[in-house]
């Protein structure tokens, strides 16, 4: 579970900050497939066995590459330092955007990382060390960190100087734990060219091919074929960090798990009305894919009321039927 | 769309059929399921079948579990039923049906389903 995640279920963000949230991570997120990729050695085969692993084993894609082998001490470094030195963190941009205050942000990241902790998550600690030991990463770091700092204290309405002279104190604290988080969030990847090659308009077709063919009749056969693209789909959204289109594909993929183990109660939804969100929920990420494709990013689509209420509600649909519509 | 309407009952296939040519599409009508099998074979276009659970001499499941192993037609089936227990409705989609509708229904509801069907099948 993400920090977004994290803070949905408190409660703390509505669903027009989580998209903004999202949309934010789509734009300020920093390549571990490129960084995988730049090994010439890795084939594309190794990278998918890295998703299902992570999607087996319920691991973030870092932890399934390191498991892997597929990602070194060095690598994390690397991409700990880029992100950190261009201070995207998702806690920086809450604090920027005044969203919640430096103390309840603060608290609510000594949750999530705790949570984290039972969850044998990412460990932050142990990754932060990693960059400690580069020295002159390290120097780099506390330079971009520190200006991170300062940057969004200012956000506060706090002072360089009242930071200087006072040493550190709660709000440097959270922007530490802030800077520690984004380190999760921000461990993203930007490969257009694999969603493109795997969602092809050919793939599109093919998937709404099957949804008409259940439009004939229940079958299940076909839907576990439906189920199998868009498990495939689904890996392919989080080895590139696609969040919207993994939050969409992951409530799709879990109602086609759960008609195909007969769990639905057709009494409460109806096959063809859950055949149509799931028709829905093709179309629109396919639209997300194809914003993300064209125009380089997905601001423009998931920023029109239209766009972003369709999201939302398509999402609210298929969780309904996976958690309401179940014998 | 052309509608297969199939049901012992008379009183319920006059008025699902005014139901339907209300709403503009044609009705055709089959007292059980082997005369439904009868009026596939002459109207090779029929774009929907809507069937009653309970009939003498071919009952809709049998109809229904017919065609899944003779592969007879491919033709969208509604299942119209009093039956409204979980299982039975999941054995009417595992055979082959691809929605139910609750006897007694209005022409709206049928409008509703045929439309979501429309936009299922991109018609």
């Amino acid at each position: 579970m993400g920090f977004l995640q994290f803070l949905r279920e408190k409660s703390l963000l509505t669903d027009d900050q989580i998209i903004d949230g999202m949309i934010y991570q789509e734009t300020n997120k920093y390549s571990l497939i490129t960084l995988l990729k730049s090994d010439e050695s890795i084939k594309n085969e190794e990278l998918i066995s890295v998703i299902d692993y992570a999607n087996d084993n319920e691991l973030t894609l870092i932890e399934s590459a390191k498991e892997n082998k597929l990602l070194n001490e060095e690598q994390i470094s690397n991409i700990l330092t880029l992100q950190i030195k261009n201070s995207s963190g998702l806690a920086q941009w809450i604090l920027n955007e005044d969203i919640l205050s430096a103390t309840v942000l603060e608290q609510t990241l000594e949750e999530f990382r705790k949570s984290k902790r039972k969850l044998k998550a990412v460990e932050f600690s142990e990754v932060t060390e990693t960059v400690k030991v580069k020295d002159e990463k390290k120097t780099e770091t506390n330079t971009s960190f520190n200006a991170a700092a300062l940057e969004s204290l200012s956000a506060l309405g706090i002072s360089a100087d009242e930071l200087q002279d006072d040493g550190p104190n709660d709000q440097e604290k959270t922007i530490k734990v802030a800077n520690e988080c984004s380190e999760d969030q921000s461990l993203h990847i930007n490969s257009n060219g694999q969603l493109q090659s795997f969602f092809t308009k050919e793939k599109k077709d093919d998937l709404m091919q099957i949804i008409k063919s259940l439009a004939f009749g229940l079958k299940i056969e076909k839907v576990k074929a439906l189920h199998s693209e868009v498990n495939h789909l689904l890996g392919v959204s989080k080895m590139t960090e696609q969040v919207l289109l993994e939050k969409a594909l992951g409530a799709l993929d879990k109602v086609l798990q759960s008609i195909i183990s007969e769990e639905i109660d057709y009494t409460k939804f109806n096959f063809s009305q859950v055949l149509k969100y799931i028709k829905e929920s093709i179309i629109i990420c396919w639209e997300i894919k194809e914003h993300f494709i064209i125009q380089g990013n997905i601001n423009k689509y998931i920023s029109e009321g239209e766009s972003k209420n369709n999201y939302l509600k398509n999402i609210e649909n298929l969780i309904r039927v996976n958690q309401k519509g179940k014998i | 769309m052309k509608i297969l309407i199939v049901d012992d009952s008379k009183p319920i296939l006059t008025m699902v059929s005014n139901m339907i040519e209300e709403l503009e599409h044609e009705a055709i009508v089959a007292e059980n399921g082997s005369a439904a099998y009868d009026a596939i074979e002459k109207n090779p276009n029929i774009d929907l079948i809507l069937l009653d659970w309970n009939m003498p001499v071919m009952t809709g499941l049998e109809f229904l579990e017919k065609n899944q192993s003779e592969s007879i037609f491919t033709i969208p089936v509604f299942m119209m039923t009093t039956e409204n227990s979980p299982e039975k409705i999941q054995k009417a989609l595992s055979t082959g049906a691809v929605d139910y509708i609750m006897k007694p229904f209005t022409a709206d509801i049928l409008e509703n389903k045929i439309e979501l069907l429309e936009d299922l099948l991109g018609v």
